[in-house]
């Protein structure tokens, strides 16, 4: 009888969010798995039959794995930029900074991050515009240099995105790299190691599960973005995400759009699956 | 050595925060501009944010953020906080795989997920509109709020609600008076946290809205699209302060910096 | 009439026995102590009391009635939990206040009682601060209160000194045992620390893997314990295994013949002659006598002491004609200020001998010596 209350407990307590996930997201992913295989969407009396059409379409095309390269590139270029601009914050915020200094830092750094992205993005726009806040910049800096006109460039998308993710890679970073035993570097110096060594050697092995938080909290969205690159990028910003995009707003071609974002998502899960081993230890509940 | 080395740090630390807090700055200045034109230097006017209280779109989407967030934030925060409870209090089988299945939310880019809901929905019949965000919207900060309250819980001692019980209290009083007093600040902090996922959520929102029912960062996003609004620029500015403001509130309740 | 009986009562999660068919009574008022290392059942013991833990056979009373289907919150039962348990969302005013409020009783009443609670435990005044606010000691004296002050049937108090120091640890044993007196309350408390259960105990059940070895007073389980678990829990021992070579009786000592060789005396009560048996001596029961000759020259017997004249009051080796006694060597003085210990070596085994610290010489690590002792001190217990 016991066992019994208890299960219903279990249930009781945790069908109600499981069932909304279900409704909200496991079904639409099943859903978009079947129409990415069905001729046309079965809409309106409309007929339709499966067919893999629109995954050969992809392989046809050399546009497509193009575009599925860009993409990937670009998260790379995102992923790159935040580490080398994210890790040494992170090291100064865990080990130079101390106290409530540090709390506040702490919070300043991420809270961008807690605001609304499509505003971030867009205030890039008036910064990056030509004749805008940069270029006036660089014309005070360097009198009689040309405008730069980086709106509506492949490095507006890239500025953009690691302002965007930036925050990410300090944060997981910084969590490894504060809960490192200060001892164990002290261990290591009475050991004769110098403090280039001590890094290289302690801290930077001790952070690395941080540091592949970050690179795989970075890495999977930025090669599903499409608004960044549409509202930065411009001609420029033709994108795997901005392509599905299209396929559902303008183009209304939902099964290829289905089947275009599940090469997404499968690309995101081989990811995934390659970093699954780092992450384990990280718990999440 | 070591001195300099903190001056070099605090000194990257400045550049780092110019990098994220100069386009938000920059920003917040030009809506008080009385220019649309972003031109130097700046005449001091609240022109756009007086323009602003006559947009009725921007103001309806407005509203419908609100209440959108409003309505995810109850609803993620009672249905998480619930399964939470679940997983503390419980050992079961399939405990891992429904802990695993908060990650397909996070994990997969918002673009899939907004994708996929717009076809599901449209096949079921659910639609598109505030009631279809508000599904996305909850599904999605969800996973969050289990986080967020399952890390208040695991600070949570159980020896309290066996003292509770030993002074002679029965569960539901032990609940309402030792349990839910003290992960009250981790349910509130996720509930701000829901919000905020949701009032700055566009990915959905941008597939889920219907015409003429949108929310701020879908209308937003059509008059970047369109053309120039420097309204928007009063807008995003009121939007940044509210982000900001709730976000430091749960930092207050919520310590992120993990040491105290 | 028992204030909480255990019969036969058996808990065990997975393959592991925690508590193996329990049977205890603690009597109206009693200091009772649960007693044993880490694993022993003695936790799990007392949360079966709590109502924590149900048992899976056997049957628990509290005041006389049976509690099996009576969930903890109706148990009348008071806890003082190792970290304490401080509800830290309330004031000290609102711990103590809790138990009573939740069983409906009167504002007035519950200030009343609370200031009465806080003069018990001498903190007067602290009503309004918070539980982190307060030292160990204080808390440890917050968390007492609490569970006192809805005059339970019985505290239970789990390792409740623990997480102190040790000075402050002894001061509140004190004061715990005082606030036990005055209250009149029948408490059982959970400990590892024998010296704390010896202080405090009105009564000591050692447990071993689930099992009670034991029960009895403080100076019962010391001088007189029942299997060779308890005598070394509860302090140092030499052990002497054997068989019986004479049972004793009628004024007469037992005689076992040990393993070494030599044969040790009891008066005590004996297996049947030819049988196996195991004797214990505590290191203060010992006596050790400087041996002028390293190499004998000792009297014929080997329990017969060497001339008492050597080392002036000797009552042990001296009194006592029938007495144990053998020659060794000491191997190792361990200083501790008041006592010293010797570890001496003799049948190519080592010897525990504590001494008062009251000679001016000492003796050195490498001295010949006799240690003697009294068959009374010779306790037999079971192996």
């Amino acid at each position: 009888m016991r066992d019994g209350r208890r299960t219903w407990s279990i249930v009781g307590l945790t069908a109600p969010a499981y069932l909304w996930l279900t409704l909200a997201v496991f079904l639409p992913l099943s859903a978009m798995l079947y129409f990415s295989f069905l001729t046309q969407v079965p809409f309106g009396g409309r007929e339709a039959s499966l067919t893999l059409q629109h995954y050969r379409t992809f392989w046809e095309l050399d546009f497509y794995p193009l575009l599925t390269w860009r993409s990937i590139k670009l998260g790379l270029h995102v992923t790159a930029w935040c580490l080398v601009l994210g890790y040494p914050a992170a090291y100064a915020l865990a080990r130079t900074v101390k106290g409530r200094w540090r709390e506040s830092l702490f919070l300043l750094v991420i809270l961008p991050f807690w605001s609304n992205s499509l505003v971030r993005v867009y205030s890039w726009t008036i910064v990056l515009r030509s004749d805008g806040v940069l270029d006036r910049l660089v014309q005070w800096l360097f009198p009689g240099a040309g405008p730069l006109n980086l709106l509506f460039s492949y490095p507006a998308i890239v500025i953009g995105l690691v302002h965007a993710f930036l925050p990410y890679m300090i944060l997981t970073t910084y969590v490894a790299l504060q809960s490192i035993d200060e001892r164990l570097l002290e261990a290591a110096q009475s050991l004769g190691a110098r403090p280039w060594t001590v890094f290289a050697r302690v801290v930077f092995p001790l952070s690395l599960p941080g540091v592949i938080a970050g690179v795989v909290l970075i890495f999977v969205p930025v090669i599903g973005v499409f608004m960044e690159p549409r509202v930065l990028g411009g001609r420029a910003g033709t994108m795997l995400g901005t392509v599905i995009e299209e396929q559902f707003v303008q183009a209304f071609n939902w099964p290829f759009g289905a089947a275009l974002s599940f090469i997404l998502l499968a690309v995101v899960l081989l990811l995934l699956a390659v970093f699954y081993p780092f992450l384990r230890g990280r718990r999440l509940v | 050595m070591r001195f300099l080395g903190g001056v070099a740090g605090r000194a990257y630390l400045a550049l780092m925060l110019a990098f994220l807090y100069l386009p938000i700055v920059v920003m917040v200045l030009m809506a008080f501009n009385r220019s649309s034109l972003y031109t130097l230097p700046i005449e001091w006017d609240l022109i756009w944010f007086r323009s602003l209280l006559h947009n009725q779109r921007l103001l309806q989407a407005g509203l419908n953020s609100v209440l959108l967030a409003t309505a995810t934030m109850v609803v993620s925060t009672f249905l998480g906080t619930l399964a939470a409870l679940a997983f503390h209090r419980y050992e079961f089988r399939g405990k891992a795989l429904l802990q695993a299945l908060l990650l397909p939310p996070i994990a997969i880019p918002w673009l899939i997920l907004g994708t996929a809901m717009l076809i599901f929905f449209f096949w079921v019949g659910i639609g598109r509109g505030l009631h279809a965000m508000l599904l996305g919207h909850v599904a999605l900060s969800l996973p969050y709020v289990v986080m967020v309250v399952g890390a208040r819980l695991k600070g949570f001692d159980r020896t309290l609600e066996e003292a509770a019980y030993s002074l002679g209290a029965n569960p539901w009083q032990t609940f309402l008076r030792v349990t839910v007093p003290v992960i009250l600040p981790g349910v509130v902090a996720a509930g701000l946290f829901a919000f905020t996922v949701s009032f700055d959520m566009f990915v959905v929102s941008y597939f889920l809205a219907a015409p003429g029912v949108a929310t701020l960062p879908v209308e937003i996003y059509t008059a970047i699209r369109t053309g120039l609004t420097p309204e928007i620029n009063a807008l995003s500015t009121i939007i940044i302060v509210v982000s900001m403001g709730l976000m430091l509130a749960v930092a207050r309740l919520y310590n992120f910096a993990g040491d105290k | 009439m028992p204030a909480v009986t255990l019969e036969h009562v058996c808990k065990r999660f997975g393959d592991v026995v925690a508590a193996d068919d329990v049977t205890l009574a603690i009597e109206e008022g009693e200091f009772f102590a649960l007693l044993g290392p880490s694993g022993s059942g003695k936790t799990t013991v007392l949360r079966l009391i709590a109502g924590f833990l149900k048992p899976d056979s056997g049957r628990i009373t509290i005041g006389g009635q049976a509690v099996d289907a009576v969930p903890p919150y109706q148990r009348d039962i008071g806890m003082v939990f190792q970290s304490y348990a401080l509800f830290p969302h309330m004031t000290v005013y609102g711990n103590l206040a809790f138990g009573l409020s939740v069983r409906g009783v009167p504002k007035a009443e519950i200030r009343r009682r609370v200031q009465e609670m806080l003069e018990l435990v001498r903190l007067p005044g602290m009503e309004n601060r918070r539980p982190h606010q307060l030292s160990g000691g204080q808390q440890q004296r917050v968390a007492l209160a609490r569970a006192l002050i809805t005059n339970p049937k019985v505290v239970l108090l789990d390792e409740p000194l623990a997480a102190l120091d040790k000075r402050l640890r002894e001061a509140m044993q004190v004061e715990l045992k005082q606030i036990q007196r005055q209250v009149g309350i029948t408490a059982i408390f959970v400990t590892h620390d024998q010296e704390e259960a010896l202080t405090l105990a009105d009564r000591i059940a050692i447990m071993n893997q689930g099992q009670v070895e034991q029960v009895g007073t403080p100076a019962d389980v010391y001088e007189r314990p029942r299997t060779a678990f308890v005598a070394g829990f509860l302090g140092d021992a030499n052990f002497f295994a054997g068989r019986v070579t004479a049972a004793g009786g009628g004024g007469r000592p037992g005689e076992v013949a040990t393993e070494y060789g030599l044969v040790v005396r009891t008066a005590h009560p004996l297996p049947p002659v030819g049988q196996p048996a195991t004797l214990i001596v505590r290191p203060e029961r010992m006596r050790l006598v400087a041996l002028a000759d390293p190499d004998g020259g000792r009297p014929g017997a080997a329990e017969e002491p060497p001339g008492a004249g050597q080392r002036a009051g000797d009552p042990a080796g001296a009194g006592e004609p029938a007495g144990n006694g053998f020659a060794a060597r000491v191997q190792q003085v361990i200083y501790s200020g008041k006592t010293i210990k010797y570890v001496v070596a003799a049948f190519g085994h080592e010897f525990q001998v504590m001494e008062q610290n009251r000679d001016d010489r000492p003796l050195a690590a490498g001295d010949p010596v006799w240690v003697a002792w009294s068959p009374s001190h010779t306790v037999v217990v079971q192996p």
